[in-house]
């Protein structure tokens, strides 16, 4: 039979198989690209479906019939109707009903006819005698009329519905969560699960912390690298990032200081700042503004290491575009390539209003975008939404097409209730079917609690999530912005997926912490192949008036840590690039002495002869710790122009010149916005993804703000 | 259970399923009827011990609000056969917006199509995409068996599938 006419084909498309079934049909799907279609094709109807019911207009909840409801039993009225309806509720849940009186009789004789004499033993309800409650006899004498009102008036105009309370809905929802979470058999009621969080919830935040999935030394160190430096980059309680901004470094003489010494730095999150808030049509704040990092985001064309190196080392010198005198020296690290396993990531990520908060969406977004500019570029990153529909936004993409994947990222929008259960199928189902062997396959979703298991009973979720994890695709769940009243059983709830997928569970409240957390999720996929890795540059004074490392501020060291291997420094991953760049005045050209000759001390002797510009040292560990190697070359400056250097050095520079704008540098020289336009938009080189033209982009948008 | 916490208990459930249940009885009987009927069941919810909790409650509240509304409709039919029919599928209360994008066409069209749909595969559809349910809580709701829930779910599928098909080419 044609997989076509297979209901199973609906009920897989829509999560109702069991694992076992789904097994069992996902090998017949394998043979069949139209049922895969199909299945396709019923989710996008589903969505639909979905979507266009949740938007129709709930009817009316009046505060009254609410308030009737609340005061319980004793002010009910029309129990025609509802007899009725217990009567039918006994057929169905026998248990609840029978133990609902002690009177063995009462759901048959309701059934029977809803003799009004036979209601009162419903009514009595549960009520604390405290309480005094009135007793029914009356309330049933009183309210029995208006059993037929319903029938009277059901022709009238009926009452102008109201729009759907997103919010309330959203909320609500945590509620039926709450609800399924506390996994109590039929016959033992908990109250604590399905009340109110109130009382749970500090204990659950106060231990959220804990959790957090804990790299690996590997993972950790990388994470604390990219997080920066928490003297720069804290983030404050509320979720906003502050930055304080370190001072550039200045002009220095090597005649007082020949020594220049900093850690490498792979971060690239201050690019991704600075993107995000002139997407906004906002200038970035010129603090968080980082032009090491603002460079490093940045592929370049570095030749990799031979001879079992970890890394290769290139440095070129060539005049500075904004001050010709100048001399820049581009130091560039290309770290070795290892093959490691390539990683299938498909983000799960709930976009429901809740989401729109602050600390919640925009936060997730800043952080994937992170994460996705440290991919490697044959990782694949597919995003699912779920809110009132739940759909695919971004199939599988490899992460080399960053601008595809990104633009997925811009275009998300908070909205609509949610409904978590479908997203979660469709999740796998992509993550299965981009499933890469051997390597890193992980669902990761991203949600405030509001996972609505919906149309999929949560036995059965956990149940496919297990089966899942056995079949080699974890699962991850961040929860944004679950402090406050809102959390408690919904934590559980997830928590108990994450156990279940072998994966981790994090909690996220600040920028910093969602980037460390996606960080430390490609631990398994980032591989560290140096650590420590220091730069040490000596500077001849006979050639150099004065230097200045651009950017690095941050990043700087003491001269004698260089050689200190218990002082920590930056670590280099495969493939890596590093970019540093280096302003040097040349000696004979004005503005190298900013400071008056010393008085009491002769300059140290200088080598006349020398055609030597500079030393460059590098320093690094193994991996896994233990004694550093040194490496060291000197430099001869063969007085090129800017525009006959590589296209790398060109980009470079125009991306710190860009940074220098930004930052209202004093340093900046004739660089303008559109001299940036100019110098970058001739060093292109290859971009085949269209990072480079994406700069571009950037500094148009910057140019506007002038 | 204390009586407050039971209150604080109901209140949660009610403000999580009210709407959705209104909805979904306004659909059966009218909005007035539905309103009662939504009532009762809370009311009901208040007396059982043990309450449906977990997994339970929302198979348990449509169950009973279909039941009732069953009822009513079979009594009215009794009562006031001429108009019975009337009430058999009210319009929604109210509909949405139209907009002019062709997306909001589409699916206004889906909705119109959803009405022409036989009540069964309606009933299931309406159960899972307007009210969440599972495929074992809608057999559970309609007291139907679940491969029969399975076969309108995919039949009512296919249906809306092939409309949408057809009206765009």
């Amino acid at each position: 039979m044609s997989l076509h006419d297979d209901p199973r084909l609906t009920a897989y498309a829509l999560g109702e198989l069991d694992a076992a079934e789904t097994t069992e049909f996902e090998a017949l799907l394998a043979n069949d690209p139209a049922a895969q279609a199909e299945v396709d094709a019923i989710r996008s109807m589903a969505a639909l479906l979905e979507g266009e019911l949740s938007t129709e207009a709930d009817a009316p909840v009046d505060e009254a019939l609410r308030a009737d409801v609340l005061a319980g039993p004793s002010k009910s009225r029309g129990w025609m109707l509802w007899a009725s309806g217990i009567a039918a509720a006994a057929a169905a849940f026998g248990l609840f009903v029978m133990s609902a009186n002690d009177e063995p009789d009462a759901a048959s004789r309701l059934n029977a006819g809803a003799a009004p004499k036979s209601a009162p033993v419903f009514l009595q309800g549960p009520a604390e005698p405290e309480e005094k409650t009135p007793r029914v006899a009356a309330s049933v004498a009183s309210m029995a009329p208006q059993s037929a009102a319903p029938m009277r008036h059901a022709d009238r105009a009926r009452e102008k519905a109201t729009a759907l309370n997103l919010r309330s809905i959203n909320r609500d929802s945590r509620f039926a969560d709450g609800a399924v979470v506390g996994d109590a058999p039929v016959g033992g009621y908990d109250p604590n699960v399905a009340l109110p969080p109130a009382a749970a919830a500090p204990a659950t935040r106060a231990a959220r912390p804990m959790q957090l999935a804990v790299g690996k030394t590997a993972g950790k160190k990388i994470a604390t690298g990219l997080l920066g430096r928490g003297d720069a980059f804290n983030a404050d309680p509320a979720g906003r990032d502050q930055f304080i901004a370190p001072p550039e470094n200045p002009f220095t003489q090597p005649t007082l200081e020949p020594l220049s010494t900093f850690s490498i730095d792979v971060d690239t999150a201050s690019y991704s700042m600075v993107r995000s808030r002139l997407n906004q049509g906002r200038r970035p704040n010129p603090a968080s503004v980082r032009i090491e990092e603002l460079m490093n985001y940045f592929d370049y064309d570095y030749a990799p290491p031979v001879d079992g190196q970890p890394f290769a080392t290139h440095v070129e010198v060539a005049s500075a575009p904004w001050a010709p005198a100048h001399r820049l020296v581009r130091v560039g690290l290309k770290g070795k390539m290892v093959d490691r396993p390539r990683a299938n990531l498909v983000f799960l990520l709930d976009v429901s209003g809740s989401m729109s908060a602050r600390n919640k969406l925009p936060l997730l977004k800043d952080a994937m975008s992170t994460l996705v500019d440290n991919l490697h570029p044959d990782d694949r990153v597919a995003i699912v939404v779920y809110a009132g529909a739940s759909g695919l936004v971004l199939d599988s993409t490899p992460a080399k097409n960053k601008r595809a994947i990104l633009g997925a990222l811009e275009r998300l929008k908070s909205g609509g209730g949610t409904n978590g259960g479908a997203g979660i199928q469709q999740a796998y189902w992509v993550a299965a079917r981009n499933f890469v062997q051997g390597g890193v396959n992980r669902v990761i979703i991203g949600t405030d609690g509001d996972f609505n298991v919906g149309t999929t009973s949560r036995h059965a979720l956990v149940e496919m999530v297990e089966q899942r994890a056995q079949g080699g695709i974890a699962l991850t769940v961040l929860g944004f912005g679950m402090g406050g009243s809102g959390g408690g059983y919904n934590d559980a709830t997830l928590e108990q997926l994450a156990d279940k997928g072998d994966g981790n569970y994090a909690f996220i409240d600040t920028a910093s912490e969602a980037r460390k957390v996606l960080v430390d999720q490609l631990d398994g996929t980032l591989v560290t192949i140096a650590k420590d890795v220091k730069i040490q540059v000596e500077f001849n004074p006979a050639r150099v008036a004065a230097y200045r490392l651009i950017g690095y501020e941050n990043r700087r060291l003491a001269a004698q840590d260089f050689n200190d291997d218990t002082k920590d420094a930056g670590e280099i991953g495969a493939g890596h690039a590093v970019t540093a760049l280096y302003e040097v005045i040349p000696t004979g050209v004005a503005g190298g002495r900013t400071v008056d000759p010393l008085k009491y001390q002769r300059p140290k002797p200088i080598d006349p002869t020398s055609r030597e510009m500079l030393t460059l040292k590098l320093r690094y560990q193994p991996p896994t710790g233990g004694k550093s190697t040194l490496i060291s070359g000197a430099v001869i400056d063969d007085g090129v122009q800017f525009d006959a250097a590589s296209a790398d050095l060109r980009f470079a520079a125009s991306v710190a010149a860009f940074g220098m704008l930004l930052r209202g540098s004093p340093h900046a020289g004739s660089a303008t916005m559109d001299a940036v336009l100019g110098w970058a938009g001739d060093a292109l080189g290859k971009d085949e993804w269209r990072y480079r033209q994406g700069f571009l982009d950037l500094v148009r948008k910057a140019r506007r703000l002038r | 259970m204390k009586r407050t916490m039971r209150r604080r208990w109901i209140r949660t459930a009610f403000d999580a399923y009210a709407p959705r249940l209104l909805r979904y009885v306004a659909r059966l009987v009218g909005d007035e009827a539905a309103r009662d009927i939504v009532q009762q069941t809370f009311m009901k919810l208040w007396q059982v011990d043990p309450p449906p909790v977990g997994d339970h409650l929302a198979p348990w509240l449509y169950t009973v609000c279909r039941r009732s509304a069953i009822d009513l409709r079979r009594k009215e039919s009794r009562m006031l056969a001429h108009q019975a029919q009337l009430r058999v599928a009210p319009p929604p209360s109210a509909t949405p917006q139209r907009t002019p994008t062709e997306t909001k066409v589409e699916a206004n069209q889906i909705l119109a199509m959803l009405g022409r749909l036989p009540e069964g595969e309606r009933e299931v559809l309406r159960l899972r995409f307007a009210s969440g349910l599972s495929y074992r809580e809608i057999a559970d709701v309609t007291d139907k068996p679940i491969g029969t829930v399975s076969a309108l779910m995919h039949r009512g599928i296919r249906s809306l599938r092939t409309a949408v098909g057809e009206a765009s080419s």
